[in-house]
């Protein structure tokens, strides 16, 4: 608080009139001075001395007297300025250091200094009746009570300014420290620090985490570029000493990896971002980074490689065993029937009815197994196929047709306004001929297979029923008959190889084709389900990405 | 079967190191048409010692395995191609294999193929085709 604002208010009133008032006052009107503060205290009803002071009277009384003795005593020496600052430290003792009393405080400081003026003037006829006399002291004490007001105004405005002021830096302080601790929880939550390194006095500062990086305590220990060195791993040294010489030369943001031997024995994998910064000359002055524990995020990244060439050399294995499927296993099995055929076909005069059927089933099961592993062959190189090319699905639906040579009147197949997918031409053709034959095989008795092929736009519970990326857009073919259908709790089997919903006896075939249009479908990133009722159809909804 | 001195009737020269499939087919041949004669030999080597030792007049139709011991089926196709007196004798690819390539290596050298039967049935079907090949002399 400084008192530099009412010192030219400081004007002589050392007039003996005034004065001599005074000490009148302090001699012979002492009481009554009190009282009527007193009573005018009681008919103000100042909040401060009402609710804090005093709730005694006699306490008021004596409190009052004092303060009065005192005021008077100040006075009749002249010196107000001894009396403003002492009542200021007693009213800033007792009422501006309580929080949240200030708009009272005022009011009552400058309502005290009213009233007290007012019951001193009481006084004053007492004193002398004399004209001149009473303009003299009247004037004078005008004037000390305003510079008393004003000395009140100014030391509570200045202090109600410091307060804020605290206040105010207080907050800022808070808001730093929670800055600053967000910025440190950032930091560990990264494993992210950064560093400052001032070149000409080698200084080098690094942030707690960069410390508990390498191993250190957070500001254990002053560091240099020397320690910094010390910590990178043997192999990475020189690099890393290049690149930092390399940027000196060429400024501008420069990328790393390197590997240190952390003071806790551990080794780590740091990325590291720095900029050099230079001093008004054009000098570099500075280089300053940000530096990153990346070790997790490595082994992940050589994990997952490993794992990448791991799956590679897997399903090469699986081509490899599809083949020696197709050609080592198939070879004898062809001998098995193709000379079981040619025994019974010798035999056929010596044999009795029971070892003919025998016989004949020998043939028919290794004929099977034939078509399976063909089917196996097959469905393992679908996904090997990745040649595809733009197609509109009505012309290739021509084509299915014409290669199934359907008979006038054996089924009623329609679509249009297909659209053009990105497709292997192959793939699709074989697609459709699975779920026309399938159709076709399956049909109720007595109807026309009746076949409807038409796009929609697919759900998005339809995209998330197969599995699909839903950020990616779909178009959706919808295949569905009229024929025998099955109950939907098949859905999902029908698809499984070898899986038939039907005895081997009704039904040809081996249970391969919708496994095959399953695999087609997936080779084209998309996805395909079916619904169905018994005697009521069936709908395959086939998934793919859109142009 | 008899041996290559003997001979006397039309003959189909067929390279097959399976033992089975030579024995197949010929008993095939002779249910569809027994005045055909099948020579039926292992590998390149038999093939190329018959064609150019024999006193007779050359076979009709070469049937060809292609995996062989030694050169394989479309080695053999090269070099009788090349070879004046053969280049003009028709030749059948008759495999187990179905693959891409080996269909497209026929396709280069305008040979048909033809994959073995698993049933005699068919097999007897087949040498009703492999005939027809036959160039007529």
């Amino acid at each position: 608080m400084t008192d530099s604002g009412y010192q030219h208010t400081n004007v002589s009133i050392q007039t003996p009139a005034f004065t001599g008032f005074i000490r009148f006052v302090q001699n012979q009107c002492l009481e009554e001075f009190v009282q009527n503060q007193l009573k005018h205290f009681s008919e103000f009803k100042l909040p401060f001395l009402q609710s804090v002071a005093v709730s005694v009277e006699a306490e008021l009384q004596a409190y009052t007297k004092n303060v009065s003795i005192d005021f008077l005593q100040y006075l009749a020496v002249g010196d107000i300025q001894g009396y403003i600052q002492k009542s200021l430290s007693r009213w800033k003792r007792e009422l501006i250091k309580i929080p949240g009393i200030h708009p009272v405080g005022l009011e009552d400081i400058l309502g005290v200094t009213a009233i007290r003026k007012r019951s001193l003037s009481a006084l004053l006829l007492k004193f002398t009746r004399d004209i001149d006399q009473l303009q003299m002291i009247n004037e004078a004490s005008d004037q000390v009570f305003l510079t008393i007001n004003l000395a009140y105004t100014k030391a509570f405005e200045d202090s109600l300014r410091n307060n804020l002021y605290e206040k105010y830096l207080f907050q800022e302080e808070q808001k730093l420290k929670q800055t600053e601790e967000l910025y440190k929880q950032a930091q560990a939550l990264n494993k992210l620090g950064n560093w400052n390194w001032d070149i000409k006095s080698d200084n080098l500062y690094w942030s707690d985490e960069l410390f508990r990086i390498y191993g250190l305590e957070p500001q254990s220990e002053k560091l240099t570029f020397e320690r910094f060195v010390s910590f990178i791993h043997p192999g990475d040294r020189d690099e890393r000493l290049e690149q930092l010489q390399n940027q000196l030369g060429h400024p501008g943001r420069s990328e790393y990896y390197f590997r240190i031997n952390a003071a806790d024995g551990k080794q780590k994998i740091l990325y590291g971002q720095s900029e050099v910064l230079k001093d008004e000359q054009g000098i570099p002055a500075r280089i300053v980074g940000t530096c990153q524990d990346v070790t997790k995020q490595k082994e992940l990244e050589i994990s997952l490689y490993q794992k990448t060439v791991q799956l590679e050399k897997s399903n090469e294995s699986l081509q490899q065993f599809a083949f020696i499927c197709s050609h080592d296993l198939k070879e004898p099995l062809r001998k098995i029937s193709i000379l079981g055929d040619r025994l019974s076909i010798l035999i056929r005069d010596q044999l009795n009815e029971q070892s003919a059927a025998l016989l004949s089933k020998i043939t028919s099961a290794s004929m099977r197994l034939h078509r399976m592993i063909d089917d196996v062959l097959s469905v393992s190189l679908i996904s090997s196929d990745k040649n595809f090319a733009k197609q509109g699905l009505s012309a290739l639906l021509d084509e299915v047709l014409q290669n199934i040579d359907l008979e006038p009147g054996q089924a009623k197949i329609e679509y249009n306004n297909l659209p053009q997918l990105l497709i292997n031409r192959a793939q699709f053709k074989q697609l459709f001929q699975n779920l026309i034959t399938n159709s076709i095989k399956f049909k109720k008795n007595e109807t026309v297979p009746h076949i409807f092929i038409q796009q929609q736009n697919p759900t998005p519970d339809q995209v998330k029923r197969v599995g699909l990326d839903d950020t990616i857009k779909y178009t959706c073919i919808h295949y569905r008959d009229n024929g025998i259908g099955f109950e939907s709790v098949y859905s999902e089997k029908i698809f499984g190889m070898f899986q038939r919903l039907h005895g081997q006896s009704g039904y040809e075939g081996t249970g391969i084709g919708l496994t095959i249009c399953k695999r087609i479908v997936e080779n084209h990133h998309g996805g395909i389900f079916a619904e169905s009722e018994p005697g009521k159809g069936t709908s395959f909804f086939i998934l793919v990405p859109a142009e | 079967m008899k041996t290559p001195e003997e001979r006397i009737s039309p003959v189909l020269l067929y390279v097959d190191d399976d033992p089975e499939d030579r024995m197949l087919l010929a008993d095939a041949l002779q249910i569809v048409d027994p005045r055909y004669e099948l020579v039926a030999v292992n590998d390149a080597a038999q093939a190329f010692h018959f064609l150019n030792h024999s006193r007779s007049p050359p076979p009709c139709l070469i049937i060809l395995d292609l995996n062989l011991p030694g050169m394989d089926g479309i080695g053999i196709i090269s070099k009788l191609r090349q070879d004046k007196i053969s280049a003009s004798i028709p030749i059948v690819v008759f495999t187990t294999s179905a693959s891409p390539a080996d269909q497209n290596a026929c396709a280069r050298h305008t040979v048909d193929m033809i994959t073995k039967p698993i049933s005699f049935s068919v097999l007897t079907e087949t040498a009703k085709k492999l005939l027809s090949y036959c160039k007529e002399s």
